[in-house]
């Protein structure tokens, strides 16, 4: 039984990677032809109009520019499997696998911390709503959460500073590089996944305190504490799980807004200029980047549900 | 008494069975006070949309330099930005920008999303497999993040608003069209047309689509929150509608360097925003419990 588990978990990995292939590769060429198709032209970006014809051959040589389209694709899916993202255009010959060495530990370790944020907070919320559902506690949770889907990143980032920062003295109100100054980006990045999750976990909460078993564990005398925290809320962790997987997109997609409110030195930040700089192989590689990450990122939440439901087989 | 109130609910009945769908939902709507306002305060944004340049006290552009960077006065109800420009005026321009990205690109995406889901349901196989798996791609990437890259790419202008936001949203309304076609495919008043010797044309056009027309109101309804603060996000981003005009979004990203000595000016279009969102999804909430009760969670 164990081990006939184990080998259809593997194939299902197996198989979902080789799905993922082909959308990937799919995102990538996407990104290649917009490029290509942009309005501007690479060399004009690089060199202004002053370059003389020479000078252009060498460029359009050094980023092989002078390749046929085909070519130039394909080189370059072959190179990003080695690591290798090309080179900025704007910041003429940096690596842009150095640029990412340098923006994705932080932009990383901000998402960490909004997701654990996020989820921890969320089921906290939701679970005592729950809990207390009627009452002006469960009440403020949720209006907390209706404003926190409702409210955009740039719009609650100053709401935030101007009570924890400019009034409270909690944290500081700019600046980066110590550990303090991670709380409000990750606050802010946190907000739309811990309202998601909050809701959830209090609908989900809920249904399963209505369930049978939770009345059987109560009437054979469990304390409430243990038939919350032990029976009710395992089960009803599964929805919470799918949510959270679909708050993943926020996490990356909030990442461009919030690195740039708080001006974090991360990937997200760095994507923006790159936008503002016209330095499509920087757009083009983090596109990737991303799409890859999110892939991935799907994959070990649609594997974790195991984890949570063991009913749960994968075919 | 009792057979009073009995014969009174009879003539209720009796009368509920006159109305149509439609008049039914209306009913349920009008019921619902949190749609109700969030529809009165729709439509109180669309007229001042449409009569911005006789309801703002000043243009978006005016410069009043002797009067910039001030909290709220008579003067300027709301507050002057840093050009001195009055950010009611530009609220109530802005509303200008951020209905019109909405009609332009909800019509784009409804068009796109119902006639390729149809095909798709309708027609199943080849049709079927390829826009599904073009949504599959579309879906394995967070919508506004492609926005943003796209708009990267292409440059910023409006059209290419239009563009990247109609494209990204097509494919949640052609998800919900074509799960719809499938199961009102097999349903006897299709076959029935079909025997009768519709085409495949007429049975799509007269006998299907009405029966789309609740679920696309209501997707709909709810993209047009999704797409204002798409159009915000890629504004204040700098990536989308570009100054001098009045965006939302914009104008939070310009207001926020007051923000130590003027915090309550970056919140101004910043609530106005967050309302308008708030109240397209609370219609759409009403109008999909108004149109399929069933639904209702």
């Amino acid at each position: 039984m164990e081990r006939v588990g184990l080998v259809s978990m593997t194939n299902y990995i197996l198989r979902r990677l080789l799905i993922a292939i082909p959308t990937i590769l799919a995102i990538s060429l996407i990104t290649f032809i917009a490029g290509y198709l942009s309005p501007s032209d690479p060399i004009t970006i690089m060199l202004g109009d002053k370059g003389d014809p020479a000078t252009v051959e060498r460029v359009k040589h050094e980023y092989g520019l002078d390749k046929p389209l085909w070519e130039q694709y394909l080189s370059s899916v072959w190179n990003a499997l080695h690591g290798n993202l090309g080179l900025s255009f704007f910041y003429r010959g940096w690596p842009i696998a150095d640029m990412f060495k340098q923006g994705l530990p932080i932009t990383a370790r901000l998402g960490l911390t909004a997701a654990l944020l996020g989820v921890s907070l969320g089921i906290i919320l939701g679970v005592v709503s729950a809990i207390k559902r009627g009452t002006w506690v469960d009440k403020l949770a949720m209006f907390i959460s209706l404003l926190g889907i409702s409210i955009p990143s740039f719009v609650l980032a100053p709401i935030l500073i101007i009570i924890l920062a400019m009034n409270l003295h909690l944290v500081p109100v700019a600046g980066w590089g110590k550990p303090e100054n991670y709380v409000l980006p990750a606050l802010v990045l946190a907000a739309r996944p811990l309202s998601l999750i909050a809701r959830i976990t209090r609908s989900s909460m809920l249904d399963v305190i209505r369930q049978d078993y939770i009345r059987t564990a109560r009437a054979k005398g469990l304390g409430e504490r243990v038939v919350i925290y032990k029976h009710a809320l395992k089960n009803a962790l599964i929805p919470v799980l799918t949510v959270t997987g679909m708050t993943l997109g926020d996490l990356l997609t909030g990442s461009f807004i919030v690195e740039t409110i708080f001006n974090v030195p991360g990937i997200g930040r760095a994507s923006i200029t790159s936008i503002y700089q016209r330095d499509y192989p920087v757009i083009q590689a983090t596109t990737l980047m991303y799409a890859v990450t999110f892939v991935m990122m799907n994959l070990i939440v649609d594997l974790l549900y195991t984890l949570v439901d063991p009913r749960i087989r994968y075919s | 008494m009792l057979t009073m109130i009995a014969l009174s609910n009879e003539d209720r009945k009796i009368e509920e069975e006159g109305r149509t769908l439609w008049q039914d939902a209306w009913r349920r709507l009008v019921h619902n006070p949190t749609a109700v306002i969030s529809a009165l305060f729709i439509i109180l944004l669309v007229i001042v949309a449409i009569f911005a340049p006789f309801i703002a006290p000043y243009t978006y552009y005016d410069q009043d330099i002797s009067h910039a960077r001030e909290n709220p006065s008579e003067r300027h109800p709301l507050g002057t930005d840093e050009l001195g420009r009055d950010i009611l005026s530009r609220i109530i321009y802005g509303a200008r920008i951020s209905l019109s990205v909405a009609t332009v690109v909800i019509s784009i995406e409804t068009f796109l999303g119902v006639l390729l889901g149809m095909l798709a349901g309708y027609y199943q196989g080849m049709a079927d497999m390829i826009i599904m798996r073009l949504t599959d791609i579309m879906f394995s990437f967070p919508s506004l993040l492609l926005a943003i890259l796209i708009m990267g790419i292409l440059g910023s202008n409006i059209f290419n608003i239009f563009f990247a936001l109609s494209l990204v949203g097509w494919p949640g309304m052609a998800r919900i069209v074509r799960g719809q076609v499938l199961s009102l495919k097999g349903q006897d008043f299709v076959e029935a047309a079909r025997a009768t010797g519709a085409t495949d044309l007429k049975i799509m056009v007269s006998h299907i689509f009405p029966n789309l027309l609740s679920p696309v109101i209501v997707t709909a309804t709810m993209h047009v929150a999704g797409i204002i603060l798409s159009e915000a996000t890629l504004s204040f981003l700098g990536i989308g509608v570009q100054p001098p005009f009045p965006s939302w979004g914009i104008m939070v990203n310009e207001l926020s360097p007051l923000l130590r000595s003027y915090p309550m000016l970056p919140l101004f279009p910043g609530i106005i925003l967050a309302l308008t969102v708030l109240a397209f999804n609370f219609l759409g909430d009403g109008l999909r419990d108004a149109l399929d009760p069933r639904l209702k969670g």
